[in-house]
């Protein structure tokens, strides 16, 4: 093999390790293509469909659910939904203002307020999928994980009360802690749960009792 | 690792040859694993050299990842002993 056509394949091979971040591109980068060279040669083939996909996300998984980029999403989640509370409240003023419905009162606040929604949807589905992303290989722990009956009983009550927020983030903290140390399916399912009730309580559910209020 | 250093790809050869083929490595999960054994300590690099343009990384078990994984094959060893003696444990009823 020529250099020139060497360094050819390198280059897609590099390509394909684009999602991971700079430093672990540095750290592993010509290592890993050394290692997908070498599986190249054995007749393998590591940038096939499936091999490049496998190569996105776990590079998305290293480069956004690393510790900095967890705690930018916990602040980007908060920042979210603290502008759609302050958007649906000042809405609603307008709206008792002017005698109008909320969806007739202002459009650029009722905009915002939307918008500002889904985006705390958002920003929750992935800080919750990075939260739960358990790498291979765990380190061994010596104790087994605490039984996942606690949270779901928090759930169930955060899930029930009128404004059971404190809860459902509660259960949502007792579902990853869990899973991250090692616990079945049922804390990932908690989690999962805990994180769509949280959502649906915080859009939902809270602005009604805030109506409720107004009346 | 326990026989001695092995670079990426022998890694994934021998994790394909102990488990009869059923384990394939990605290079994904096999460099995120390698990342926390450094980061931890059980595993080094025993060498680099480039062979044919291509950087060949030898990595090897420290003293602490052979302690590491003694500590974890008893505790996988009990486990499996505990379920094989389910396993054969005879029937509800069966006694009767």
């Amino acid at each position: 093999m020529t250099t020139a056509s060497a360094s050819t394949d390198q280059a897609q091979y590099w390509r394909a390790l684009r999602f991971y971040s700079k430093p672990w591109r540095e750290r592993h980068g010509a290592d890993m293509i050394a290692m997908m060279l070498d599986a190249s040669d054995h007749g393998e083939d590591p940038l096939s469909g499936a091999g490049r996909r496998s190569l996105m996300w776990s590079g998305l998984r290293q480069r956004f659910g690393s510790g900095p980029y967890v705690w930018l999403w916990i602040a980007a989640t908060l920042a979210s939904l603290g502008l759609h509370e302050w958007a649906g409240y000042r809405n609603l003023q307008i709206a008792e203002r002017r005698g109008v419905s909320g969806w007739d009162a202002d459009r650029l606040t009722l905009t915002l307020a939307l918008t500002t929604a889904v985006l705390f949807v958002a920003c929750l589905t992935i800080l919750t999928l990075s939260l739960l992303h358990r790498p291979p290989f765990l380190r061994p722990v010596d104790v087994s994980p605490a039984r996942s009956w606690p949270g779901w009983i928090v759930l169930a009550v955060g899930a029930l009360s009128w404004i059971g927020v404190p809860l459902v983030l509660g259960s949502l903290v007792i579902g990853v802690r869990g899973y991250r140390a090692g616990g079945g399916l049922e804390f990932r399912l908690l989690a999962i749960l805990s994180a769509i009730v949280f959502a649906f309580q915080v859009l939902l559910v809270l602005p009604v009792v805030n109506l409720l209020f107004f009346i | 690792m326990l026989a001695g250093p092995l670079h990426g790809y022998g890694i994934t050869q021998q994790v394909r040859a102990l488990s009869d083929g059923v384990i394939s490595l990605s290079p994904g999960t096999l460099y995120k694993a390698l990342d926390r054994m450094l980061d931890d300590g059980w595993v080094q690099i025993s060498g680099e050299e480039i062979v044919s343009g291509r950087l060949r990384r030898n990595y090897e078990l420290t003293t602490a990842g052979r302690a590491v994984f003694a500590a974890e094959g008893q505790r996988r060893s009990k486990v499996e002993k505990a379920v094989r003696r389910i396993a054969h444990r005879p029937a509800l009823g069966g006694s009767l």
